[in-house]
């Protein structure tokens, strides 16, 4: 549990400090992921029940916290917050306006552990949509493949690795790091404009259940730089030089023609 | 010996004027001078008078849309405090319930009724048009009709060379309580024109008129102002604010 404590602490550590810059506390927005295969669980959050009934493969919507220090615990469904930790992290720092998702998962020799991932709320430029993978399975070290391109390599638990891209539907499937051995998939992301799709692979190669989980987050999306809706219309430009270059000709020929006449009469 | 051809005393003026001999001389230039500074005068003339600016010139300038759209920040529904449970859900993309794409533009008044075809963004960041001035671009990222919240922007070309100026261009005929209809596949959605401004394209409140959030609007989007030639840009966009009329 100690490693487990400091591993918490280093992740959320990451969360960028400036964002936290208000003086007055300020919450954070946590979702949490179960990715535990076959227990359904309890949550405690500082001793207080914070999630109850919590089962494998699910997402808890977002939750604003306080700013502070956090002591999770996961216990048995129905354990009560006395029961048994199935994992336990102390001293868990959660910043304030950091996006957090807390997944408990996995290590990849399969015991249950709790990570604390900060999620990449930046914007996202006008058309393109933001990937996020997160190797939270007991599992070797992974390459993510996107419509059957290597896209991420060497991935390893519990590492992540994100990118942005053209907006759009992509097949991703998962394979063992630097083989076409596939050991997930293939399966179908939308990668809709202007969020951060987060790509979970969970469960456990030993007993055959790696699987995938999403996560969207939205609001990041940017306006195009302009609406460039015109191009110019060359046959009413050769128009109007046309026009120009006849009014000369006319008023220059009517002034010659006079004074030849004035000279005439003269 | 040959003889000299005399100077003729009368200046010769079937010929080219400017070489006419003799006393004529002064006056044949003068001549010429004149009627250049004439042409040049009116040349100019022609060039202002039919300088492309304004074509819309019945559009209010303005330097900013609307004061539409509410700030984009959306709190994502919390659920209070910690004590609350949070609902939790299976862990896999939601099937996006979507509306239709719209498929028509028709502004009955103006004659104009022309297809919807969805378009992105250009490899330079700004909004990808359809290249001809027949056809309306329908910003497929954002808001569709019918839609809840934000803006729906419309925007096809003012004109393009080889084809001339295209139908938008009327937009600046627009009154506020004019109707517009925007059909998408089946269904049809009327819009009431609330405003139509020219804005200068360096004041363009991009975030407003591309918005996600905030009251569902329809913004219809073309050029205006000056062409420039050497950049192939006008300096203004024509914005034609319309609202969900139920």
């Amino acid at each position: 549990m100690k490693t487990l404590r400091i591993a918490a602490v280093a992740s959320l550590a990451l969360a960028p400090v400036a964002l936290a810059a208000p003086a007055h506390a300020a919450d954070a927005t946590v979702s949490i992921l179960h990715a535990v295969p076959g227990a359904t669980v309890d949550v405690y959050a500082n001793g207080k029940a914070l999630l109850t009934d919590f089962k494998p493969g699910t997402l808890t919507d977002p939750l604003m916290l306080p700013e502070g220090t956090y002591d999770l615990k996961v216990t048995a469904a129905g354990a009560g917050a006395g029961g048994a930790a199935v994992i336990e992290a102390n001293d868990v720092k959660v910043p304030g306006n950091a996006n957090i998702t807390v997944v408990a998962h996995l290590d990849e020799s399969g015991k249950p552990v709790l990570t604390p991932y900060v999620n990449d709320t930046s914007s996202i430029a006008a058309g393109k949509a933001r990937i996020t993978v997160r190797h939270t399975a007991a599992a070797p070290a992974v390459d993510v493949r996107a419509n059957g391109q290597v896209a991420f390599k060497d991935l390893t638990n519990p590492n992540e690795a994100k990118a942005d891209l053209a907006a759009g539907t992509i097949k991703a499937d998962v394979v063992l790091a630097g083989t076409d051995t596939v050991a997930i998939g293939p399966a179908d992301v939308n990668l809709k404009e202007g969020t951060n799709t987060i790509v979970y692979a969970w469960g456990s190669a030993a007993d055959k259940n790696l699987a995938l989980a999403t996560q969207v987050l939205t609001g990041m999306h940017s306006a195009p730089g302009g609406v460039p809706a015109g191009a110019g219309d060359d046959s009413s430009a050769a128009a109007r030089w046309a026009a120009v270059a006849g009014a000369s000709a006319l008023a220059g020929g009517l002034v010659l023609a006079g004074r030849r006449r004035a000279a005439a009469v003269r | 010996m040959t003889r000299h051809r005399a100077p003729s005393p009368v200046p010769h003026r079937t010929a080219e004027p400017g070489v006419a001999g003799g006393s004529g001389r002064s006056g044949g230039a003068r001549g010429v001078a004149a009627a250049l500074a004439v042409a040049l005068l009116a040349g100019l003339v022609t060039f202002w008078v039919t300088r492309p600016s304004d074509a819309l010139s019945g559009v209010p300038e303005a330097d900013s849309l609307a004061p539409a759209a509410a700030a984009s920040a959306t709190a994502p529904a919390p659920t209070g405090a910690a004590a609350s449970q949070p609902e939790a859900r299976p862990a896999t993309q939601a099937v996006a319930s979507t509306l239709p794409a719209p498929t028509r533009l028709t502004i009955k008044r103006l004659g104009i009724d022309m297809p919807v075809k969805p378009v992105g963004v250009a490899r330079d960041g700004e909004m990808a048009l359809p290249r001809t001035p027949a056809e309306v671009g329908w910003y497929e990222f954002g808001p569709r009709p019918g839609d809840p919240r934000g803006a729906t922007v419309l925007a096809a070309h003012l004109d393009m060379p080889g084809y001339g100026t295209g139908p938008i261009a009327a937009v600046e005929d627009l009154r506020p309580g004019d109707t517009l209809v925007v059909r998408s596949g089946g269904t049809t959605t009327r819009y009431a024109v609330s405003d139509v401004r020219s804005i200068r394209k360096s004041q363009l409140d991009l975030p407003t008129l591309f918005a996600r959030d905030g009251a569902p609007v329809l913004h219809i989007v073309t050029c205006g102002g000056t062409f420039d030639p050497e950049a192939r840009r006008y300096d203004r966009n024509i914005v034609v604010t319309a609202t969900p009329v139920s």
